[in-house]
């Protein structure tokens, strides 16, 4: 008996669900796999019913997506892993994900199947309401739940950096700002309104993603100018609208058209659709939805990924067997160390030899791995027969240093003790300019405001180079203002401090996080720039920097420019490389005025040997000197020219009674011509003027025909057929005065004949 | 719980699993650091990918989530869809318990029963579920008087 009861099963009721509520799918939705290959495994979905009152079916019956039984919360089992087309295998330890909506869950739990009506949703739809002026109907329902969805989307992406542009997840941000504006229109709404929900939804969402809170500021402007910006795409949509109302056929707008009007002026289809709606007029969807389509395929084409690269598996599995380096470059410029690995093409090698280019990983290292925009270090590892050349040096999972470069002596080996030595004249540089952009940073928040927020940065030994969020020009003014902030806390020579807190800490004395960074448990705290008793910045940051501020130098901005919508890019300068820099720049402009004045002694000369008085051109810059100088010395030859008859050749002659005359002037400028026939015109009253000028070889020609003849004869006309002579290919004008020119000077007094004879 | 608010049932869910034995994972950025592939992260297990197939170790074993997800578009969501329904949205938090190689279905199933019959308390009556038609084990476990044999 006893060993039968150590057989007996146990019993063990878990959930007490009745089979009949247990329904068996076959399809994917209750398989997942996380790709082609890797782990996969069956589901497990969980349903609530809502009640007979409502319309839909349990799951897997036909009208499973009805709003009577939903989906609650599905648990993924990964049992297997899919190591080929063909082969799937068991995990030896099996993992388990869930998910579970919160806002659909929230709604159950407060009686209602509809997420919006939950606490949450309808705070914000409250403050839609109050903003757009509108009570929330059953007809306006709609709008009110896109413009709450929309602006938590918003607000959450601006608050990690993705600013609306016209490619990738910025593009996806647009569209979702665009579609909430669109329906604040709808609800009469004629100025922005998004900004004004920020406060609400951080006080509603803070607590748990405070990045809301640090970022309120750039949110705030981005969706203010989004909106801004929109209002007036919103009137130019319905200019477009109204200009192709004459494409309409059989009372059927364009499919292309109400795309272009979707995809370009952010008009969804139903709101094309809304406006046509009183004239009577539809809109081709089938047309749309094929220009949509093909909108797709192109975006899925061109949606190539986000360019990061994935960590390479070699890191992963040094990390696994080496763990991380030791960094002692805060306080060293050079230390011993082990070497724990060597890579040549990729693979772990156990030696490297003269002559080969790999990667070297130590214990630990006085090098500087590239991360927040500073630039890595350079130097030697090296011990008794051996000596590498350090290029560049990197950081991989957070925390392994690789030094690259190249065996220029000897043997490494795996274990081998070595030195390492850094290039501290460049470290000396890029710490000075690493400070310079926290300084940098600071001072573009106080002038140009909050919503500056860092988008990229790259701190290097010969300059600094801050892209940051801004929409506009940085002025003159502004520029000098963030220089005399910078120079001034260069100047107030103080302390720079270093701090280690939790990240929580450091956002509690004002540190300014980067959006979009995740940071460890620890985080070191920069803080530097005397104002006050206080510190002029205080930054998140790994970087090196001086001890002092005074080893900055002078500092200056040297170029900005715009890189992206709504990012702007600033370089900048400090000390002995600022002044070499200016020092250049001088010398460029000063050679660049001899030149010029050079240019402008020697055509007052000219005009003085002309025997006529320089024009008085004092306060004028140089060039625009030589402009008027050029152009005086132009009027006083084409007098000379016209006083010269070896140069101004005139033979009037009366041809059946009509006056013709021909006139030939050389190195007189073609651009010229018309006040020579004007003059002919007067000379003859009625009559037609033919001129010829040579200039360098070529040929220019006009003719001008006065008034009360223009019926009879065509300037335009008689210009072709005197150009063709002179091998020319037209020539153009009105009918009273044409131009034309052609290569062949000694075709001249024959292409006259031909005007002549054709009269 | 005492009212129900968004603020209540995300600290609830997260407690419920903190007191077993799960560690509070903060949620990682909608715009993944981990795969190139993603535009947005989509579900709460993007952060955990690499720790699933085994190239990233992390020093817990049980973690729980409140994930900012976005879906704009994809299989997942239409855009056009979203205001005209009550339930589509872009942005929305995904609430996730996990297990990396530690616990497995019997637990899954029975910490996700407990939660919504005891801590969120739903009636039982209202509850069904569905399972892969070849996965016996959890057909097996979600029944009623389900018996095991004893190891």
């Amino acid at each position: 008996m006893r060993t039968i009861r150590s057989l007996l099963i146990y019993g063990k009721k878990i959930t007490g669900l009745p089979e009949n509520r247990i329904y068996k799918i076959a399809t994917d939705d209750n398989f997942w796999s996380m790709g082609d290959l890797g782990p996969c495994g069956p589901c497990s979905e969980i349903f609530y019913d809502h009640g007979e009152h409502l319309k839909g079916g349990p799951p897997g019956s036909k009208d499973q997506d009805g709003d009577r039984f939903i989906e609650i919360w599905n648990l993924v089992f990964m049992q297997f892993e899919q190591l080929s087309k063909d082969k799937r295998i068991n995990l030896p330890k099996p993992s388990v994900d869930t998910g579970m909506g919160l806002e659909r869950i929230s709604a159950l739990l407060q009686g209602t199947h509809d997420n919006y009506e939950t606490d949450h949703f309808k705070t914000l739809i409250k403050i839609s309401s109050n903003l757009t002026k509108t009570k929330v109907t059953k007809e306006n329902i709609a709008s009110h739940r896109v413009i709450a969805d929309h602006l938590r989307a918003s607000a959450f992406l601006i608050a990690e950096g993705v600013l609306p542009s016209n490619e990738g997840r910025g593009y996806v941000l647009r569209r979702i700002m665009r579609r909430g504006m669109r329906h604040s229109h709808t609800l009469g709404s004629k100025e922005p309104i998004f900004y004004n929900i920020v406060p609400t939804l951080i006080q509603e969402m803070s607590d748990s993603y405070p990045e809301l809170k640090r970022a309120e500021a750039l949110i705030t402007e981005i969706l203010k100018t989004e909106e801004e910006k929109f209002s007036t795409l919103l009137s130019r949509g319905m200019e477009i609208l109204n200009d192709n109302l004459s494409k309409v056929k059989n009372n059927s707008l364009p499919g292309e058209v109400a795309f272009k009007l979707y995809d370009t002026y952010g008009f969804p289809l139903d709101l094309t659709q809304d406006i046509l709606k009183n004239k009577k007029i539809n809109v081709d969807v089938a047309g749309f939805n094929k220009a949509m389509n093909e909108r797709k395929e192109k975006t899925k084409l061109a949606w190539k990924g986000s360019g990061d690269q994935t960590v390479d598996k070699i890191w992963f599995n040094l990390k696994d067997k080496i763990g991380s380096t030791e960094f002692l470059g805060y306080e060293k410029k050079k230390s011993e160390g082990i070497v724990l690995s060597l890579i040549k093409k990729g693979k772990e090698v156990s030696e490297i030899n003269q002559g080969d280019e790999g990667e070297l990983i130590t214990n630990q290292t006085p090098f500087y791995g590239e991360s927040g925009g500073q630039i890595g270090d350079i130097g030697f590892i090296f011990n008794s027969n051996s000596n590498f050349q350090v290029v560049d040096t990197q950081k991989k999972l957070g925390d392994i240093f690789v030094h690259q470069g190249k065996l220029v002596k000897g043997k490494i080996k795996i274990k081998d003790s070595v030195n390492l030595v850094i290039d501290n004249e460049r470290r000396a540089n890029i710490r000075a300019y690493h400070s310079a952009t926290h300084l940098l940073h600071e001072a573009l928040r106080r002038i140009l405001g909050q919503h500056v927020i860092q988008k990229g940065s790259f701190v290097g030994p010969d300059k600094l180079r801050f892209d940051f969020s801004h929409t506009k020009p940085i002025d003159e003014n502004e520029i000098k203002k963030i220089e005399k902030y910078v120079n001034d806390m260069v100047k107030s020579n103080s302390e720079v401090r270093t701090r280690l807190m939790t990240p929580k800490e450091a956002v509690d004395n004002g540190a300014l996080a980067l959006f979009g960074e995740k940071y460890g448990d620890e985080v070191r705290v920069l803080s530097m720039g005397k104002e006050k008793n206080k510190y002029f910045s205080t930054e998140l940051c790994g970087g090196t920097h001086v001890k002092n501020t005074s080893e900055i130098g002078e500092f200056k901005i040297v170029n900005q420019s715009a890189i992206a919508s709504g990012v702007r890019r600033v370089e900048a300068l400090r000390a002995e490389q600022l002044a070499n820099y200016l020092k250049k720049k001088k010398q460029e402009l000063d050679s660049l005025n001899k030149i010029t004045s050079n240019k402008i002694t020697s055509l007052e000369k000219e005009i003085k040997n002309l025997g006529e008085k320089p024009a008085v051109v004092n306060d004028l810059p140089n060039n625009e000197k030589i402009k008027k100088l050029n152009k005086q010395l132009e009027l006083i030859n084409i007098k000379l020219i016209l006083k010269d008859k070896n140069r101004n050749e005139i033979k009037d002659e009366s041809i059946k009674g009509l006056k013709v005359r021909y006139q030939l002037v050389k190195d007189f400028p073609s651009k010229e011509l018309r006040s020579l026939i004007d003059q002919g015109k007067k000379d003859l009253k009625e009559g037609i003027v033919i001129v010829y000028t040579v200039v360098d070889g070529k040929v220019g020609m006009a003719v001008g025909v006065t008034n009360k003849l223009v019926k009879k004869y065509n300037a335009v006309e008689l210009v072709k057929l005197g150009s063709k002579v002179i091998g020319g290919t037209g020539g153009g004008g009105r009918n009273d005065f044409a131009q034309a020119g052609g290569n062949l000077p000694e075709k001249i007094e024959k292409s006259f004949q031909n005007i002549i004879d054709s009269i | 719980m005492v009212e129900k608010t968004l603020k209540n049932v995300r600290k609830s869910f997260l407690n419920y699993f903190e007191n077993k034995n799960h560690k509070i994972v903060d949620s990682s950025n909608l715009v993944p650091n981990n795969d190139p592939t993603l535009m947005f992260t989509n579900s709460g297990m993007v952060q955990f990918k690499n720790v699933f197939t085994g190239l990233e170790k992390r020093d817990y074993k049980r973690a729980t989530t409140s994930q900012k997800c976005v879906r704009a578009g994809g299989k997942h969501n239409d855009l056009e869809n979203v205001g005209y329904t009550p339930r589509h949205h872009t942005f929305f938090e995904m609430l996730g318990n996990f297990s990396f190689g530690d616990y497995f279905k019997d637990v899954a199933i029975e910490l996700s029963w407990n939660l919504i019959t005891k801590e969120f308390q739903l009636s039982k009556d209202k509850i069904s579920v569905s399972v892969y038609a070849d996965d016996k084990e959890s057909f097996d476990l979600w029944k009623k008087n389900y018996w095991i044999t004893r190891k």
